[in-house]
């Protein structure tokens, strides 16, 4: 068991080389001086010549890659230019904001798509099968920032039930905290829940279509405890793996959905690093999202054993 | 044996079968009775509408197969229509069911005891530790060692026969007055089919139970029933006592299905020992080597020297346990692998060698079936399409092909209109008589069979009527694990 | 073949007549979904293409004087010639005084071309990576890792990145849109390509000797859709593959995988649409002046609580045409794979 969760962590190993390799290499792939464009367009040719020599790109690209990796294992993401901090302190500042943010939208999401999904396939061909599956492709249609704009407009703008823009942390209040992060949170789960309602359905029905479900009815269970001991419970693996890689669309999502509701996170911080072309932050924080992504994505894989008791090692 | 009412009354049972199959009703007009402590096999092919009764009287039939007319009895009362909750009620604790594919009947994700518990969580109200006492007791009964260990795995880590004798425990524990098996051994290979049978009998006979036993094997029948009924694409054709059916049976049908029972004599057929040798094999060995990451290679002898010789007309049985290399030998014969080392001559061809350019003409003169029937057959294709495509590839013209086609399939004794329907709309068995069919349009010189009739009926009828059609005499070499089908001469291959 | 007997002639001529299945392309086109999302499909395209003629101005006028108009409102608008027209604002006009209307109209036009370049890029990449990653070996580890590694970073944020690095034209745009995709089809095609080599179907169709092109022959039928530009993408490839072994496989598979393909290729293009409006939408897609539907978003973020139309009319377009591919796709998900269309 020990070995198998030493095996996963070290295949995670080679991918998270890989996204260090290519978020590095971008910044490379820039046509261009990469020191002018990092210094900006204001910069003199001495403050160039500064930062060319402090990123050492006078050095071979492997050489400067070593160097930079060097400084990411220690934690080190770089000097923000634009905000003049450390790219680390940024991000811790930002952290809690869209850790808010998505953990709300992830309990919403699963705890509305997972009995939707399992009631669609168990009524399979009902009207309830067919609005679930339409809605669903609503969700994956309609833009992140036009559902957001509707429903400020409608709830906040138009009813006056709850703020239009802005965070409130924990610290101020739960209240005020959660007030401000109903709207945000409901936009972002629009596009997690059809998703998640979508995979659980197939893969509901998929386990309703196998033999051990005819002996469990043959055995004159009630249909509840069918649908949850034993067709939700071996149809657990696939929806716990989109659960994981809908995390990427999360991630997507929380940049937009922070920019319009104007919450002070990392996306937010994301959108700015870009537009005043700050690329150590932008390196830092894709960085962090994506050792994230594969994080949860392990995590996802190791409960498999949990789910599944013919994976084991 | 039949002491009072009997247990189960099905009175002219009639259930529709949606459209788009071969006929209106599943089962039309069919009536059996089981009595108490009485075994009643349901004879008939695959298609007969055998299953549909059984799942009927458990009340599992989904929507598209809806009882038109007709009753279904449990101890008296009438369950034809009864509400769900009823039925539930009813299953495991008077009525119940085991199925064919042991495989996949159990919940992978639940251990044996857990699911053997559940039935009596549900149905009883008593405590936990009298519900594990109860499960230790039906485990050990099935003849299971260890039950402890039993209780504690899940089924992935069981054998087929293992997994069976759990399912008979789930369906015994409460000590139901009726037990539906649905071909319960077909799935399992012949030692085990026996050890089961004999299981199912014994535990009968200790608690009295009435058993509908589903299946398409007289052999099973012979060994089991105390009275048959036969069916014959929804329709009942005949009942009676097992001696009266074996012995002395009326219907033309029931006739044809009891010869084609394959029994250890010799087969009717004698074969001329002076007749051209078709095939022989002459040291024919495979090897497989597995060089691992880190330089330790393995080394797997599938088949080692192998020799064997059939002549025309033959038909060669290659038998053995699963494992043993029977349908790698099977592959190298044909070239869809190669021979690592032997000479196999074909004719006067030597095929063992020959480059993969040269193999074509070779295909025509053999040909294989499979035996896995659901992936033989490319789902996009109609049947037409795949029937056709040999023929065709050697320069038959398609319209001539087609009516080729049309007179195998009906050898294979299946409607002609199956032609136009594509693989997902036939059952296993069906589809197993078409990749038969398909094989035979090539007119092959020898026909290879790998485990290809394991799961078919009536097998016996197929190669005497096919042997009829073709003017010249072909012959076959099958690999099986039933020594009941291998016919004229059986070699022993490793 | 000499019929020996009447019985066998006549059914030559029945076999003449064995009633033969509707093709693929007919089961698409009577789809009930691939109708809707092909038909409001269609009609985005006629309007993108007739756009100069539904009563629209250049998409970059403005005047001053027409700043803010509501929907419906009449103003003025100055042409390039320095000419005053009065014009009606069906969608109002931005802080600009730019007609709404007209650049959502021509909005479309960017929108459609997007999609489509993104799916047909990142297809063409994706099928040749997954062909060779299928075959060789040796490019199958190293190149499925770079996959995992770009599948690990979030689309959008890849997208952000290059735009960001080489700047927001529309060439830019659509390959940091595609290069995101370009992982998931290649595994697409690298798991089929691995499945199909080993179905019994293709012994059975070797067994039977059916010649190498033949084999593909057969199994392009029941699965090759019209599309010959999407066929043209893959005769492209297959033309670098003609050397590989085996080419039965090579050629068997192909047709086996283009109707998944179609089907992701329409994903991808819903996909790209609504990336390309997130990327306008933030600032960091196509410059301000092209007319995309996230642009004029953009630029009606800051008064939205006063002219939400700025907002709302290009949000509609934009869904709309998003549910219309998306629509499209999952009808031609349903009818191209037999058994899928039991379950929908």
């Amino acid at each position: 068991m020990l070995r198998f969760l030493a095996r996963r962590l070290a295949a995670t190993i080679p991918v998270l080389l890989i996204v260090s390799l290519l978020v590095f290499l971008v910044l490379r792939l820039t046509p261009g001086d990469p020191a002018a464009v990092l210094a900006g367009d204001q910069a003199s040719v001495e403050q160039i010549a500064q930062i060319r020599a402090s990123l050492g790109l006078d050095r071979s690209v492997p050489e400067q890659f070593v160097i930079w990796f060097g400084h990411l294992l220690r934690g080190d993401l770089g000097q923000s230019y634009y905000y003049k901090t450390d790219v680390v302190t940024l991000i811790a500042q930002r952290l809690e904001p869209t850790l808010s943010l998505a953990l709300i939208t992830i309990v919403i999401a699963v705890a509305v798509a997972v009995p939707m999904g399992v009631l669609a396939a168990w009524r399979f061909g009902s009207w309830f099968d067919r609005a679930l599956m339409g809605f669903s492709v609503l969700g994956f249609s309609v833009p992140v920032f036009v559902l957001a704009y509707l429903l400020i407009w409608a709830v906040s703008l138009e009813l006056g039930w709850l703020p239009v823009q802005g965070y409130r942390r924990i610290a101020e209040g739960f209240g005020p905290w959660l007030r401000h992060l109903v709207l945000p949170a409901v936009t972002l789960s629009v596009i997690y829940i059809a998703l998640i309602a979508r995979v659980t359905r197939a893969s509901v029905l998929d386990t309703l279509g196998e033999d051990y479900i005819r002996t469990a009815r043959a055995k004159g269970l009630p249909e509840a405890k069918v649908l949850k001991r034993h067709a939700l419970a071996n149809a657990a693996v696939p929806i716990v793996t989109v659960i994981g890689i809908g995390i990427a669309l999360l991630i997507g999502g929380v940049v937009v959905t922070e920019s319009v509701y104007a919450i002070p996170g990392l996306g937010r911080l994301t959108v700015d690093a870009v537009l005043a072309r700050d690329f150590p932050t932008i390196q830092g924080v894709i960085l962090l999202f994506s050792f994230v992504y594969v994080g949860i994505n392990l995590l996802v894989d190791l409960s498999y054993v949990f789910f599944d008791p013919r994976i084991r090692y | 044996m039949n002491a009072g009412a009997p247990i189960l009354q099905v009175e002219r049972l009639t259930i529709a079968l949606p459209g788009g199959g071969d006929r209106a009703a599943a089962v039309r007009d069919v009536s059996v009775t089981v009595g108490r402590g009485e075994i009643v096999c349901l004879v008939g092919e695959s298609g007969s509408g055998k299953s549909v009764i059984a799942q009927g009287v458990m009340g599992l039939l989904p929507r598209q197969l809806p009882i038109l007319s007709g009753r279904i009895l449990l101890q008296g009362e009438d369950i034809t229509h009864a509400p769900r909750s009823r039925l539930r009620e009813l299953r495991a604790t008077r009525m119940s069911m085991i199925f064919q594919e042991p495989m996949t009947a159990l919940n992978p994700v639940m251990t044996c005891g857990d699911q053997i518990d559940e039935v009596l969580a549900e149905h009883t109200k008593l405590a936990p530790a009298e519900r594990r006492a109860k499960v230790r007791a039906i485990i050990e009964e099935v003849l299971l060692p260890d039950p402890d260990r039993m209780m504690a795995s899940y089924p992935h880590q069981l054998s087929g026969g293992q997994r069976q004798r759990i399912m008979i425990a789930m369906a015994l524990v409460l000590e139901p007055v009726l037990l539906i098996a649905d071909e319960p051994t077909t799935a399992l290979d012949v030692t085990t089919q026996k050890q089961v049978l004999e299981l199912i009998l014994q535990l009968q006979h200790r608690h009295g139970t009435g058993v509908l036993f589903i299946t398409h094997d007289f052999g099973v029948v012979a060994e089991l029933a105390d009275r048959v009924a036969v069916l014959r694409l929804g329709d009942l054709v005949e009942v009676g006592t097992k001696h009266e059916v074996l012995q002395r049976p009326q219907h033309a049908y029931t006739k044809m299905l009891i010869g084609a029972v394959p029994t250890l004599q010799l087969h009717a057929k004698p074969a001329d020992p002076d007749a051209p040798v078709v095939l022989r094999a002459r040291g024919l060995a495979k090897t497989y080597v597995d060089k691992g990451w880190f330089g330790k290679a393995r080394t797997v002898y599938a088949a080692q020297d192998v020799n064997f010789e059939i002549r025309r007309g033959q038909t060669l049985g290659i038998v053995g346990e699963s494992g043993s290399g029977k349908s790698t030998v099977a592959r190298c014969v044909v070239r869809l692998i190669d021979p690592s080392a032997g000479e196999v001559r074909l004719g006067d061809d030597e095929i063992a060698r020959l480059p993969h350019r040269a193999l074509r003409p070779l295909r025509r003169r053999v040909q294989i079936v499979f035996q896995d029937p659901y992936r033989s057959l490319n789902p996009r294709r109609t049947i037409a399409d795949a029937m056709i495509e040999g023929p065709v590839n050697y320069g038959m013209r398609r319209a001539e092909a087609l009516v080729k086609a049309r007179a195998l399939v009906e050898l294979v004794r299946m409607d002609a209109s199956a032609m136009d329907r594509y693989p997902h709309q036939f059952s296993g068995g069906q589809r197993q008589r078409l990749c038969i069919a398909r094989a035979l349009m090539m007119d092959p010189e020898l026909l290879v069979a790998d485990e290809a009739v394991s799961a078919l009926d009536a097998r016996r009828a197929r190669w005497s009527s096919w042997c009829a059609w073709t003017r010249a005499r072909w012959t076959a070499t099958r690999t099986s694990s039933a020594a009941a089908s291998a016919s004229a001469c059986a070699s022993r291959a490793r | 073949m000499q019929f020996d007997n009447p019985r066998d002639e006549a059914l030559s001529v029945e076999a003449a007549s064995v009633v033969e299945q509707p093709s693929a392309w007919a089961r698409v086109r009577r789809n009930g979904a691939v109708r809707a999302g092909g038909a409001v499909l269609a009609l985005l395209v006629l309007v993108a293409i007739a756009a100069p003629w539904l009563g629209t101005v250049d998409p970059s006028l403005f005047d001053p004087a027409s700043r803010d108009l509501r929907p419906g409102m009449s103003g003025e608008i100055t042409t390039l010639d320095g000419d005053t027209l009065q014009h009606v604002f069906w969608m109002g006009s931005d802080s600009f005084g730019r007609d709404v209307y007209s650049r959502v109209i021509y909005g479309t036009r960017v929108s459609l071309v997007v999609g489509l370049s993104t799916a047909v890029i990142a297809l063409a990449f994706g099928i040749v990576f997954g062909l060779l990653a299928g075959y060789l070996r040796w490019v199958d580890g190293p190149l499925m890792r770079v996959m995992d590694g770009v599948m690990s970073i979030p689309a959008i944020l890849i997208a952000i990145a290059l735009v960001a690095m080489w700047g927001g034209t529309l060439a830019t745009v659509v390959f940091a849109i595609a290069i995101p995709e370009i992982p998931r089809v290649t595994r697409l095609v690298r798991s089929l390509v691995l499945t199909i080599r080993e179905e019994p179907y293709v012994e059975a169709a070797v067994s039977l000797g059916t010649p190498t092109p033949l084999i593909m022959a057969r199994h392009i039928l029941p699965n090759t859709i019209a599309p010959l530009i999407v066929q043209g993408t893959f005769i492209c490839a297959s033309g670098i593959l003609v050397e590989a072994i085996p080419l039965i496989m090579a050629r068997h598979i192909l047709p086996n995988t283009i109707a998944p393909l179609i089907v992701q290729g329409t994903f991808i293009c819903a996909s790209g649409i609504l990336v390309e409006a997130i990327l306008s939408f933030l600032g960091v897609g196509l410059p301000p002046d092209i007319p995309t539907w996230g642009n004029v978003m953009a630029e009606g973020r800051a008064q939205f609580s006063e002219y939400p139309h700025n907002i709302f009319f290009p949000g509609l377009f934009l869904a709309a045409t998003v549910l219309a591919v998306n629509i499209l796709g999952d009808g031609l998900r349903d009818t191209l794979d037999p058994k899928m269309a039991k379950r929908g």
